[in-house]
């Protein structure tokens, strides 16, 4: 409505001046006329008075004509005349509140000099008045009567309309493509909204593009992870099946003792014992594999998928500790966690972080000789995290893990965090691990921090927020 | 015809396995030592004198079977060896066959396979442990 209340000011106000400049030029025209009127009267009555003066019988003086004369003007009109000898220095014009005219009396006449005839301005003044009052009254009625049509026709054609689009114009920043916006008007606040309702729709049409591309990228990345995951258990298989040969022997050779009914009732209820006992064993070895392994595969929610809760970080690189003795016994590599005592909890989807942890280890290991030691560290240190991070310098929980194998060279540090980068030969390795992991600390809000030296070994460390912050 | 009977030196790190191999071993009429790890099985063949077979397993702690044994034929011991394993690989069936008088089960072997094999080296055709 200010643009409406601005138009019908400036419009109203011009044409105020208008009105009082046309009114100024108007008055002062008058007032000349009526000047002129005047002076011509006046010339006229001077005149005639002059030559009654000069006419008139020796009976009576001009000076009695002259009164006479006069006293016929005053009753009528305020007119003023008398004889004077010569015009004043003021001459004629207006002069207090009177106007004065000259005219000379004829050759002929008794007596000389001039007839001054005066008339009072009064009415002039009150003509100004009156129409300086009705200029006035005129000026504003117009303006009263121009700035409620303004102010009707401005909100209806104006101001409504553009506080309809400002509303739309909100929802849609609010993310509320919602109903179009139907302006009646046919001018160019109705093509503003026929624009926007157009420019609506093509948004809708983006948005859903973007969803579906962003749910096709989150697929992607699920899928990739469950392949990583399913590689490291492929890893860890022939560790696995390595450690389940000997409990399978024990199993079946009591077993057979027990069909054969070799021993005592005693010892055969032992023989029993055993076998449950080793059967335990292997249960325990596949099962931690199989819930690896399971992780949360792509058929589930993504949402379930990256749900997080609290996860003591010691109990973790434990339990992966165990899960990946096997593999490190083959590579004859020992394999320790040494957990700190300090608690190490955060908020952390398990899955995803046993798949990373198990993805640094099994790199440590594979990149061990025989008889090298891999370490799993837990710890909390104050760090500042990489600029990309977005995070401040505070105190970060750790899991480092170290090996003391062929280490990293300069050149390939920067590249190792790549997708499908990787030193090793053709179809040994996929590549995915360490970005797969580099990907999975990262959504935690944490970094991957790597210390290598060729040839002596390497430190990767997992840095993540603690538990408040996460 | 001598009636001493054979003595078999076992090492193998799993407590249920060594029983149950040594059980068997036993109702063949052996006589049967112990070992737990590498370590033990060196110092049973240094200080424990003459054995007619050993059994072993590859993987144990400190000191792997095929490590010991392979000292041991270069120092001349050249008493059988059954070798039992989770994880046969090409490289080790090599170091096998590099060693001589050794034979691998791969686990989960059949006890009776391991029977047969100690009657044959050991020439025994009964349970009596006599040759």
């Amino acid at each position: 409505m200010r643009l409406a209340r601005r138009l019908t000011w400036t419009i109203i106000a011009g044409m105020c001046l208008i009105l009082l400049a046309e009114a100024l030029v108007r008055m002062r025209r008058n007032a000349e006329v009526f000047e002129d009127d005047m002076r011509r009267d006046h010339v006229l009555i001077g005149q005639s008075v002059g030559r009654a003066i000069a006419e008139a019988p020796r009976v009576s003086t001009w000076q009695e004509t002259l009164d006479r004369i006069a006293q016929t003007l005053e009753h009528n009109d305020l007119i003023r005349i008398r004889r004077v000898d010569a015009i004043p220095a003021e001459g004629s014009g207006a002069r207090d509140g009177r106007f004065y005219s000259y005219v000379p009396l004829p050759s002929d006449s008794p007596v000389g000099g001039f007839i001054e005839v005066s008339e009072s301005l009064n009415a002039e003044r009150h003509y100004v008045r009156a129409s300086a009052l009705r200029t006035f009254g005129v000026t504003v009625t117009l303006a009263v009567i121009a700035a409620v049509f303004s102010a009707l026709l401005g909100f209806r054609m104006i101001g409504f309309p553009v506080r309809e689009l400002a509303e739309k114009a909100r929802r849609v920043g609010a993310g509320e493509l919602g109903p179009p916006l139907m302006l009646a008007q046919r001018d160019e606040l109705g093509d503003l909204a026929r624009e926007m309702n157009l420019m609506c729709d093509r948004l809708a049409a983006a948005h859903a593009r973007i969803a579906s591309e962003s749910q096709a990228r989150i697929a992607t990345l699920e899928a990739l992870r469950h392949s990583d995951r399913l590689a490291t258990v492929g890893k860890l298989a022939s560790g696995i099946a390595h450690e389940m040969g000997t409990p399978l022997n024990v199993i079946l050779a009591r077993g057979k003792m027990i069909a054969e009914g070799e021993g005592t009732s005693e010892e055969l209820a032992d023989y029993g014992r055993i076998v449950v006992e080793q059967a335990d064993r292997l249960t325990r070895i596949i099962r931690q594999l199989l819930d690896f392994a399971r992780g949360r595969t792509p058929s589930h929610a993504a949402l379930a998928s990256t749900a997080k809760a609290s996860v003591d970080l010691r109990k973790l690189a434990q339990s992966m500790c165990l899960m990946l003795a096997p593999l490190a016994g083959k590579q004859g590599v020992s394999l320790s966690v040494a957990e700190g005592r300090t608690e190490a909890v955060t908020l952390a989807n398990q899955s995803l972080m046993e798949q990373a942890l198990a993805n640094l280890v099994i790199n440590a290991v594979q990149a061990s000789a025989r008889g090298g030691a891999v370490s799993i560290v837990v710890g909390a240190e104050r760090a500042m995290p990489p600029a990309d991070v977005g995070r401040p310098e505070a105190t970060y929980l750790t899991l480092a893990v170290r090996d003391q194998g062929t280490g990293i060279a300069p050149g390939d540090l920067p590249r190792i965090f790549e997708p499908f980068f990787t030193t090793k030969e053709v179809g040994e390795g996929t590549g995915l691990g360490l970005s797969v992991a580099h990907g999975i600390v990262r959504e935690h809000g944490g970094w991957i921090s790597v210390e290598s030296q060729p040839g002596r070994g390497s430190c990767f460390t997992i840095f993540l927020p603690a538990s408040q912050s996460a | 015809m001598t009636s001493r009977r054979k003595r078999v030196l076992l090492a193998e790190d799993d407590r249920e396995m060594r029983e149950v191999v040594r059980q068997v071993l036993e109702t063949l009429g052996l006589e049967v030592e112990e070992a737990s790890s590498g370590v033990a099985l060196v110092s049973c063949l240094v200080d424990d004198g003459a054995f007619d077979l050993v059994v072993t397993d590859v993987r144990m702690p400190w000191l792997s079977g095929m490590q010991v044994i392979t000292k041991a034929r270069a120092a001349g011991f050249e008493v059988p060896v059954l070798i039992m394993t989770a994880f046969a690989d090409d490289e080790l069936r090599g170091s096998v066959r590099k060693i001589g008088g050794a034979l691998l089960l791969e686990k989960p072997f059949d006890m009776r396979e391991l029977i047969a094999h100690a009657r044959q080296i050991l020439g025994i055709d009964s349970a009596s442990g006599l040759s």
